[in-house]
């Protein structure tokens, strides 16, 4: 319970934190419509010359599909392994490794807290917005919610795992950007930035499904026909990644306490 | 009783070399590896209730004798135990008896009022609501943060963000206090209120303060033992009083003359003019050559004296001639 206020305390503090500073709010909602933006405007351009399907699915599911991973990038757990570096470069590390708690978790509930804002706040209008624009993806509403709410969590915990072994690494390399720019372009092309996962070729599908970088999107994919076959088979493969990331970053980050090296001492 | 025992610690950091000799693709292979020594075998103790300075030179090992006492970082060899325990073992009880200030960082949330961040370090330490508003109002009076509570953090002086680091760093009532050069870029009128509150801790909650700084005042303020630390190893472990006695090694005699002077008299071996002036004059005794009382003498008998000083040295000249006798 304490353990459950204190994560609580610490999110909505970050979160009051983060939104003094109402440019990075328009900044963010700029950031999403003006992608949304293009990218309907290219897709439906391309659905149209193809005749309406691409791969057996319609412009709207695509449209939901993508949507959802702009909205995940909005709340942006990826910068977690960037604000660990920051913390060990600068040594503003030390200020949390003499306190009660566990620098990892204070670390997550503070990307959380600087994310969730802007994430709950563009979704619902963004979500209202695309109903009114496209309508309800075809979908089992009560299948969806559920599957959904927990693909997403799941998706989410993957991430902050990955972006912590990736950040973690900056005890031991200092300057992991170069680890951080390959696994996030993995994150991004498999999770459907660049291309929607309908589009994708059958071995990238594949390689998106298996990968712990595709599993952190797979709420991309709930809005697909095939999602009401594959969730539980999805879901579980998530389960995997959780237990084989959780695992790793905990050995990584005892040994990463023995690795901590600070400016004047 | 020890608050803080260490004994025979050391830490070693190992860096990366090039063998300047050998091509890229060696030293891609093969990396050499050699060791710095930043702490040396130091053995200490310190009782509850004391205020003690841990003072050096830059590179001398503070902090990191600081950081190995706060179980941030882990020592190469040694014993280290603060309040009963080991800190590399017990980190996170360790950290409900020890607060901790470094002066250069921060651990407040910058664009919320101090309330906020008083409210994080309550959750932190397990603090229900109503006991997390009785000790910020408690700290609120004790330290007088009264008039810019409700400023954002990034909105506040040098001073008041210092006074607020100290407050929250107390908000769990520690046992000890580590302050890592807490006076950094404060004017005096801020240093002073910041030692005047740190001396009523130490007196009137019993906080044991381990302080490292550059600034003697704060040494002399505060901290009734000093430890001085170079190169690793702990050269001198006295009181701050007896520290003072026994290496003061000249004196300061200032001297207002009755007469404007025309011309300075010459002095004998061991007494050196530092001010020349009209009206005043300063000389400096060497007391390894002549004695305070025989050196009275001669000015007395040189000077028609109007008004005169005997300073001791100051302890930062003190300490700075033991570093560099060090």
């Amino acid at each position: 319970m304490k353990k459950v206020r204190f994560a609580s305390t610490v999110i909505k503090l970050f979160m009051k934190n983060q939104i003094q500073d109402k440019t990075n709010i328009i900044l963010d909602i700029f950031n999403m419509f003006s992608r949304c933006f293009i990218v309907f405007l290219l897709y439906a351009y391309i659905f149209e010359i193809s005749g309406g399907m691409v791969n057996g699915v319609d412009y709207k599911t695509t449209m939901w599909s993508m949507f959802i991973y702009f909205c995940i990038m909005i709340l942006n757990l990826r910068r977690l392994d960037r604000l660990i570096m920051a913390d060990v470069k600068s040594g503003n590390v030390e200020m949390f490794m003499n306190k009660p708690i566990n620098y990892l978790k204070i670390s997550f509930y503070k990307v959380i807290g600087q994310g969730i804002f802007s994430f709950i706040f563009i979704s619902l209008i963004g979500s209202i917005l695309m109903i009114l624009i496209l309508g309800i993806p075809n979908v089992n509403l009560i299948v969806f919610t559920f599957t959904f709410i927990l693909t997403f969590i799941f998706g989410q915990i993957i991430a902050l795992f990955l972006y912590g072994i990736i950040g973690i690494m900056a005890f031991f390399i200092e300057d992991i950007s170069p680890i951080h720019w390959i696994v996030d372009k993995f994150v991004m092309v498999l999770g459907g930035s660049y291309l929607p996962i309908s589009m994708f070729p059958p071995i990238m599908k594949v390689i998106a499904y298996v990968s712990p970088f595709g599993a952190v999107n797979f709420a991309t994919s709930t809005v697909y026909e095939s999602w009401n076959d594959e969730w539980i088979y999805r879901v579980l493969l998530q389960l995997v990644w959780i237990v084989i990331l959780g695992g790793i970053l905990y050995i990584l980050y005892n040994k990463s306490k023995k690795k901590a090296m600070i400016n004047g001492g | 009783m020890n608050i803080i025992e260490v004994s025979n610690l050391k830490k070693e950091y190992k860096y990366k070399v090039k063998d300047k000799e050998r091509g890229f693709l060696y030293n891609l292979l093969n990396e050499d590896t050699k060791s710095l020594s930043a702490v040396n075998d130091i053995s200490f103790s310190i009782k509850k209730g004391e205020t003690v300075a841990f003072i050096g030179p830059n590179g001398a090992g503070k902090s990191t004798t600081i950081k190995m006492l706060t179980g941030i970082l882990y020592p190469t060899k040694g014993t280290i135990k603060v309040c009963g325990l080991t800190p590399i073992v017990d980190r996170d009880k360790l950290a409900y008896k020890i607060g901790t200030v470094f002066g250069q960082r921060s651990q407040l949330l910058p664009n919320l009022p101090l309330t906020e961040s008083m409210e994080m370090f309550g959750a932190m330490y397990d603090m229900d609501k109503n006991a997390i508003t009785e000790r910020t109002k408690e700290l609120v009076d004790l330290f007088e943060l009264s008039s810019f509570i409700d400023q954002p953090i990034r909105k506040l002086s040098l001073g008041q963000r210092m006074r607020a680091e100290i407050a929250v760093s107390l908000f769990h009532k520690p046992e000890i206090i580590f302050l890592d050069e807490p006076t950094i870029g404060l004017d005096v009128v801020s240093k002073k209120n910041l030692r005047d509150l740190l001396r009523r801790i130490n007196e009137e909650q019993g906080v044991t303060i381990f302080l490292t700084s550059h600034d003697t005042e704060d040494i002399e303020s505060i901290c009734d033992r000093c430890i001085i630390i170079n190169k690793g190893n702990i050269i001198i472990d006295l009181p701050t009083k007896k520290l003072i006695n026994e290496y003061v090694k000249s004196k300061k005699i200032s001297i207002n003359p009755i007469n404007e002077l025309k011309k300075y008299p010459d002095l004998t071996d061991g007494l050196t003019y530092l001010v020349k002036e009209k009206n005043h004059v300063e000389i400096k005794v060497e007391n390894s050559i002549i004695s305070t009382k025989d050196a009275m003498q001669i000015l007395i008998e040189k000077f028609d004296i109007d008004d005169i000083n005997i300073e001791n040295e100051s302890l930062e000249s003190i300490i700075r001639g033991i570093y560099e006798k060090s």
